[in-house]
C-alpha cells in the first residue's frame, strides 16, 4: 500500500507541473461549467423561453372581444402581441411567434342564449402540433372562464335575458304556444336572477365551477428549470464529469509515458506488483478527479450559488463518480502500447460516453433514443448520482441504483486493466 | 550470484535471446559486450523479472523467480533510457524510487544524501530533472538504481550518449562500487568500457552468447596476433628476409612477440621512420566470433 500511495503522490506532483494537462483537468470544467450553466441560465430565464408566445388579432374591437384578450394576457402559459392579421400571420410563418388567434367581427356581441358560436381562427405552424393542443386547451379554459364570469355578473345575465327577450319578439318563426312558452321562461329567470341578492347570504357568493381542481405542490414533479435554484445547477455536474474525463485522457498515457521513458521498467523491478502499479496510477487519476470535483462544487457554491444538496450524497456520488473512471482510465491506458494509441483510444471512449451520457448536451434536450443509449454511458450515472444528491432529492434508495453502476464499471475497469498489464511486457 | 542457463526468448519467429547460460559471482563485474540488438537488454529484462522468458532458469542470490518481491529488493537497474521523472528534482526522484522499496524516511534521507553525492548533483539536487544536462541525467539514472542499496545492479549501456566528463564519472562510481562488494551485469557496444570495468565479459550477438571469460583470456584466445606496421626509408635489398610483408615502403608483421619482433629488425640493416603497434583486443575477438565489427 505504501508504494501505491508513493506511485499515486508522485503522479499528482508531476500533473501539478504539467500546466498542458492541469487545464484539461481543471481549467477546462470550470469554462465548461460557466459556459454551459450561462447558456442554460438564458433558457431558464429568457423572456418568454417557457411561454408560449402567440399574436393576438381583433377584428371585432368590442368589449367582450378586449376582455377576452385581457384574460388571455392574464395567462401565465402565454405571452400575448396584439397585431393585425398580415403580421401575425408573418410572425407565425417567419417562427417568431408560436400562433396568432383571430376574433372575427361579432364575437363580443354573441349571446349566451342565441345558439350561436362565436368562431376564432387559430394560426398555427404545422410541426407544433404539441403547442397546438396546449394552446387550445388555454383557450378553452379561457373561455370558460369568461363563462364563469357571466353567471356570476347579475347585471350582465339581466343584460344577457333582455337581449333573448328581445329577439323572442322579433322572431318570425314562433308560433304563439311557443313564444308564451320561450317568455314565461325568461322572466322566470329575470325574476331568478333579480333575487340573486336575497340568495347570496344562505347560498353564499363563490362562483360556480364545473370541476373543483385542488392544487398540489409536489416538489419532484417541478420541471427541471423550477427545481433549480440556479442554472448552474445543471452545468456544473457535467463540468465534474468532465474533469474526471480529463484526469482519465491525462493519466491513460503515464502509463505508455512511463514505458517510453523506462520508468516503467524500474517500477516493475521494484517490489510492486503491476496490479499495484496499476492501482497506484487508478489512486492518483481518483485523487486528482475527487479533488477537482470537491473544488468545483466549492467554486460553483459560492460564486455560482449552486446547492451542496445532500452532502453526505454528494460525496458518495463524486467518490463513486471517482471510482468509476479511475477504473476506466486503467483499462484504457492498458490498450495500446503508444502514446498516440492510448490518447486515441482514451479521447475516442471518452468522447462517445460524454456525447451519450449528457456529458455535451444535457440528457433532458435529447431525443429519446439518446436517452435510452444513455443508459450505457457511466458519464450519464455519474451525472445522474451528482444531479440525484444536489437537487433532484433523491432517496437513498434512488441513490443506490447509479452508485452501483459506477462501482461496478469501475470494477471492471480495475480488473480489465490487470488482466491486460499482467499479459503484456514492459 | 547469479545463475542464468539456458534462457530463450522469442518475438514471433526472432531469437532475441537463444539459450545464454553464465553466472556472476559476488561483487564481480560481468559485461555482455555486444551491438545493439544482440539480446543484452532483452537479458537483462529477464533477469530484472520484467520481461518473462521462454524457457532457462535464473536464479539471483538463492532466489529462484526474480519477480517475487524479496528477489527485486536485492536488484537495481539502469535502464539504457533515461528512466527518471523530468518533472521531479533529482531528490524527489530518489525519494520516491527508494520509497518504492519500504525504507523507512529516515534511511531514505540518508540514501538519498548518498546517492545525490554518488552522481555529483549536490549543488542541483533541488533543480527539476529537465534542466539537467545529458550527463548529469545519466549519473542520476545510476543513483536511482542504487539509491535503495541493492546487492545486484543492473547497467544497461549506462554511458549511452554522456560527454567524457560524465563518463568517467560513472566510471569511477562503478569501479568504487564493485570494490564494496556490489554484483554489477553491465552491457555495452564499447569494447573500451568493458576492457577498462568488466571482470569478465561474454560477448553477444544475435540472441547468443559466443564466449565468456577475461578480457586477456578471450583477447588470447580469439584476438589474433599483434599488427604492426613499420614505413622504412628505403627497401631493402632482399625483402624476404623481413619478418613480414613489405607493401611499398610499408612493412606489414603479425606476431605474438611485437617487441622482440621490432628489435630483430635491428640486425637486417632496416631504417624506419615509424611504427605503429595494434595489440588485439574485444573488436578483434567480435570479429572473430562473428565475422563482423561491432559497429555494423
Amino acid at each position: 500500500m505504501h508504494g501505491i500511495i508513493a506511485l499515486a503522490l508522485k503522479d499528482l506532483r508531476v500533473l501539478t507541473r504539467e500546466k498542458a494537462a492541469l487545464f484539461w483537468v481543471i481549467g477546462f470544467p470550470i469554462i465548461m461549467a460557466i459556459g454551459f450553466g450561462s447558456f442554460y441560465s438564458g433558457l431558464s430565464s429568457g423572456s418568454g423561453s417557457n411561454k408560449i408566445s402567440i399574436a393576438v388579432v381583433d377584428d371585432d374591437h368590442t368589449d367582450g372581444s378586449k376582455q377576452f384578450i385581457d384574460k388571455l394576457r392574464a395567462s401565465k402559459s402565454l405571452e400575448v402581441t396584439e397585431l393585425d392579421r398580415e403580421a401575425a400571420r408573418n410572425a407565425v410563418r417567419t417562427r417568431k411567434l408560436t400562433a396568432y388567434l383571430a376574433l372575427p367581427k361579432g364575437f363580443g356581441d354573441t349571446s349566451l342564449f342565441s345558439g350561436t358560436t362565436a368562431e376564432v381562427e387559430l394560426g398555427i405552424d404545422p410541426s407544433r402540433r404539441a403547442e397546438e393542443g396546449f394552446l387550445q386547451g388555454i383557450l378553452m379554459e379561457t373561455w370558460f372562464s369568461s363563462m364563469r364570469s357571466m353567471f356570476t355578473d347579475k347585471q350582465g345575465m339581466l343584460k344577457e335575458v333582455d337581449k333573448a327577450k328581445a329577439q323572442i319578439a322579433k322572431a318570425d318563426g314562433l308560433n304563439g304556444a311557443q313564444r308564451l312558452l320561450l317568455v314565461t321562461f325568461f322572466n322566470s329567470l329575470e325574476k331568478f336572477f333579480g333575487s340573486l341578492d336575497t340568495l347570496k347570504g344562505s347560498a353564499g357568493a363563490k362562483p360556480f365551477e364545473p370541476v373543483k381542481i385542488k392544487k398540489v405542490s409536489v416538489t419532484r414533479e417541478k420541471s427541471v428549470f423550477q427545481r433549480l435554484t440556479s442554472p448552474f445547477e445543471i452545468s456544473f455536474p457535467s463540468a465534474i464529469l468532465w474533469a474526471f474525463i480529463g484526469c482519465v485522457t491525462g493519466f491513460a498515457v503515464s502509463i505508455v509515458l512511463e514505458r517510453k521513458t523506462g520508468t516503467m521498467l524500474r517500477l516493475s523491478v521494484t517490489p510492486m506488483s503491476r496490479a499495484q502499479i496499476l492501482a497506484g496510477k487508478g489512486l492518483s487519476c481518483f485523487l486528482a478527479g475527487t479533488t477537482v470535483a470537491t473544488a468545483l462544487m466549492v467554486l460553483g457554491h459560492f460564486a455560482f450559488g449552486v446547492r451542496f444538496g445532500n452532502v453526505f450524497y454528494l460525496a458518495l456520488a463524486i467518490v463513486c463518480t471517482g471510482f468509476c473512471f479511475s477504473g476506466i482510465m486503467m483499462f484504457v491506458s492498458t490498450l495500446g502500447r503508444t502514446e498516440q494509441a492510448v490518447a486515441g483510444a482514451s479521447t475516442a471512449t471518452m468522447l462517445v460516453l460524454a456525447m451519450f451520457g449528457g456529458g455535451m448536451i444535457p440528457l433532458l434536450f435529447m431525443p429519446g433514443w439518446c436517452r435510452t443509449i444513455s443508459n450505457f454511458s457511466p458519464v450519464k450515472w455519474g451525472i445522474y448520482a451528482l444531479e440525484g444528491a444536489i437537487w433532484r432529492d433523491f432517496s437513498f434508495a434512488e441513490m443506490l441504483t447509479p452508485l452501483a453502476i459506477l462501482l461496478a464499471i469501475g470494477t471492471a475497469g480495475f480488473w480489465g486493466g490487470v488482466a491486460l498489464m499482467t499479459r503484456a511486457e514492459v | 550470484m547469479i545463475a542464468v542457463e539456458n534462457l530463450c526468448k522469442s518475438y514471433g519467429t526472432l531469437k532475441a535471446v537463444d539459450s545464454v547460460s553464465f553466472t556472476i559471482r559476488q561483487g564481480e563485474c560481468f559485461g555482455l559486450l555486444g551491438p545493439n540488438g544482440a539480446g543484452k537488454s532483452t537479458t537483462i529484462g529477464m533477469l530484472a523479472g520484467a520481461i518473462r522468458c521462454d524457457s532457462g532458469r535464473i536464479s539471483i542470490d538463492g532466489a529462484d523467480d526474480p519477480r517475487k518481491p524479496e528477489a527485486r529488493r536485492k536488484l537495481g537497474i539502469a535502464p539504457q533510457g533515461l528512466a527518471v521523472y523530468p518533472e521531479l528534482s533529482a531528490v524527489e526522484n530518489l525519494s520516491f524510487f527508494a520509497s518504492l522499496y519500504g525504507l523507512s524516511k529516515e534511511v531514505t534521507r540518508r540514501r538519498v544524501e548518498w546517492a545525490i553525492a554518488l552522481a555529483g548533483l549536490e549543488e542541483r539536487s533541488r533543480d527539476l530533472v529537465k534542466r539537467f544536462s545529458g550527463g548529469m541525467k545519466r549519473r542520476l539514472n545510476l543513483a536511482c538504481a542504487l539509491v535503495h542499496d541493492p546487492k545486484v545492479v543492473f547497467l544497461d549501456e549506462p554511458t549511452a550518449g554522456v560527454d567524457p566528463q560524465s563518463r568517467n564519472h560513472i566510471f569511477d562510481t562503478i569501479e568504487t562500487l564493485e570494490s564494496e562488494g556490489l554484483t554489477v551485469l553491465y552491457t555495452t557496444h564499447y569494447m573500451e568500457e568493458a576492457q577498462r570495468l568488466c571482470d569478465r565479459v561474454g560477448i553477444m550477438d544475435r540472441g547468443r552468447l559466443l564466449a565468456i571469460d577475461t578480457v586477456p583470456a578471450l583477447v588470447s584466445a580469439h584476438g589474433g596476433k599483434t599488427r604492426i606496421e613499420i614505413d622504412v626509408e628505403e627497401e631493402p635489398e632482399d625483402p624476404s628476409v623481413l619478418p613480414g610483408e613489405l607493401d611499398g615502403k610499408t612493412l606489414h608483421i603479425e606476431t605474438d612477440k611485437p617487441f622482440e619482433t621490432i628489435r630483430s629488425l635491428s640486425g637486417h640493416q632496416v631504417d624506419l621512420s615509424t611504427i605503429h603497434v595494434r595489440s588485439p583486443n574485444l573488436e578483434n575477438v567480435f570479429l572473430a566470433l562473428t565475422g563482423r565489427s561491432l559497429r555494423d
